[in-house]
């Protein structure tokens, strides 16, 4: 790869072009490994594509050019905390329009950091709910029995089934 | 609009406190038999350590315990144990991975989940009485709860120590149960008598106390431990800093996940030390010294029962009725007031968890896990792809 390169260009699974900057980059192993290989040389013409919608990686590069710098150089103490107020900001978000996008992104293209934060966020969204709302957010059917129902029932008191 | 795989339902319902966890086994078969799993039940206990989350914070009170949420503190509630107490004190023996072990007055023992409420009595045994019991006899029992990596089994180890007091001599009788066998039988004798009926402190697959070797005025206390893989005695050295002097009172406890050591100086000044690495001396640390005060009195009991969250404070009880904590930045402490806790607290600190007090044996698991794959797979197949 030239050392000219600071950024490259990459599509979206809906064909979009997007810009990122290659220390951001470096936060995903996938596009690590890219950039190690040929991928960016100036004589190659293909741009290559990364299988998360042009929604997703909007925010999937926000993260990354706000990270990069202190994942590159090491902070001090002030710009961790800052940098933990960023995130909880940047993930206020839809839980299934695009929380559930980001997590699955993130674990696509290894990112440690935005793994982990989607999943806590996920969790502490879900942590409050009752059954009926996750059966609607994950799409599942209540697939017990009337005798399942009651034993559960039982086991858990309070619980709805509808 | 895209559905989660399977894999990342997993790892996000592994974040959640117990009581979500058992909620969303009502949602569907699938998701009751991935949360009853083995597996997802050890992943879970493991993200709870690592992370230092859903500890639970336990009150004992006479034959009632309390239990608070401490990543919350919010209030105090009073739980019903398995165990008949007659009016009598409840004993606290031992808490590991979510299992607390518990014992009344007819010395029935009961180990037992207070998230699942679950709960398994375990096999009677008798107390021993020495035979030739007409000296001035004195006897003190400890016990020990802990987990056995190396055979995956849960332990409870009692040491009975009997102490003639004309001869000054003692002998300390050692049984130890497996959960595995659901069995008792006794091992070697210790060389030493137990300084305080406390239970012992499980860090790094070993149960500690603190010991003398004689029953003498000037022999120095040490701490022993028990290594539960191979159920055998050994001492474990102090922080060298200490060197010979023996000017203080000692207790072990728990902090985090490390072994601490506590030198109480006469009630006005206890020193707080930590072995950042278990079984590595040089890594003794001094935490942090607690001081007399006007506000926290004589510190004639101290108790170190956890971290925050974010590990700059250290929760304490003092005098068995009141909590601080410990601000290790700027050593200051503030009083906490939980709503509705018990006058008098016995504190102990157990993390949350689905582990069952029983184990399957290692035929079952692995059917278990067998027909968790092909359920998993039917799943996966049924039109679920990951996008890679």
């Amino acid at each position: 790869m030239s050392s000219s390169v600071e950024a490259i260009t990459v599509l979206s699974s809906d064909g979009d072009e997007f810009k990122i900057t290659v220390s951001a980059a470096k936060l995903s192993k996938p596009l690590n490994w890219m950039l190690e290989d040929v991928c960016f040389s100036d004589d190659c013409d293909e741009v290559p594509t990364i299988e998360v919608n042009s929604k997703t990686l909007v925010k999937v590069i926000e993260y990354c050019e706000k990270h990069a710098p202190r994942a590159n150089s090491g902070a001090s103490d002030s710009d961790a905390e800052e940098l933990k107020k960023w995130d909880i900001e940047f993930m206020k978000m839809d839980v299934k329009d695009i929380l559930f996008h980001i997590l699955m992104a993130a674990n696509y293209l290894h990112m440690e950091g935005l793994y982990d934060l989607a999943c806590q966020t996920a969790a502490d969204l879900m942590k409050g709910m009752t059954v009926s709302q996750i059966r609607k957010i994950f799409h599942i059917k209540n697939d017990f029995s009337s005798e399942e129902q009651e034993q559960l029932r039982r086991q858990h008191p309070g619980c709805s089934f509808d | 609009m895209t559905d989660l795989p399977l894999e990342l339902i997993f790892v996000v319902l592994s974040r959640l406190p117990v009581k979500s966890v058992l909620r969303f086994r009502c949602t569907c078969k699938l998701w009751r038999s991935l949360i009853d799993s083995s597996h997802f039940i050890s992943f879970h206990l493991r993200n709870s350590l690592e992370t230092n989350s859903n500890n639970l914070l336990i009150f004992r009170h006479d034959s009632d315990l309390h239990v608070v949420d401490f990543d919350t503190l919010d209030t105090a509630v009073e739980v019903v144990h398995p165990l008949m107490c007659y009016g009598n004190p409840l004993k606290v023996l031992g808490s590991c991975h979510g299992l607390i072990c518990i014992c009344n007055v007819a010395e029935d023992i009961a180990l037992w989940n207070l998230s699942t409420h679950q709960h398994k009595i375990i096999a009677l045994l008798p107390v021993e009485r020495r035979p030739e019991s007409d000296t001035s006899l004195f006897a003190a029992r400890g016990y020990g709860f802990g987990y056995d990596s190396f055979s995956d089994d849960y332990k409870l180890l009692r040491i009975s120590c009997f102490v003639d007091l004309h001869t000054r001599s003692f002998e300390s009788l050692v049984k130890i149960y497996s959960l595995r066998t659901n069995s008792w039988k006794s091992i070697q004798r210790m060389p030493y008598a137990l300084c305080a009926r406390t239970m012992g402190v499980f860090v790094g697959g070993a149960l500690h106390w603190v010991v003398t070797r004689k029953l003498e005025l000037d022999s120095p206390d040490l701490i022993i431990a028990f290594d539960l893989k191979h159920e055998n005695f050994k001492e474990v050295p102090l922080p060298e800093e200490l060197g010979n002097e023996n000017n203080f009172q000692m207790k072990v406890a728990l902090l985090g996940q490390s072994l601490c050591m506590l030198a109480n100086y006469q009630h006005t000044r206890v020193d707080f030390w930590v072995m950042k690495e278990y079984g590595h001396r040089e890594t003794w640390c001094n935490l942090f010294i607690l001081n007399q005060s006007p506000e926290l009195g004589s510190l004639k009991s101290v108790k170190p029962l956890a971290y925050s969250r974010d590990g700059n404070k250290v929760f304490l009880e003092l005098d068995h009725k009141k909590l601080y904590w410990f601000d290790l930045k700027n050593k200051a402490t503030s009083f906490i007031q939980i709503p509705r806790m018990p006058s008098l607290i016995d504190g102990t600190i157990c993390v949350g968890s689905l582990v069952p007090p029983a184990l399957e044996s290692k035929i079952d698991k692995h059917q278990q896990e067998l027909e968790a794959k092909k359920e998993r797979e039917a799943f996966l197949s049924e039109g679920f792809k990951l996008v890679l």
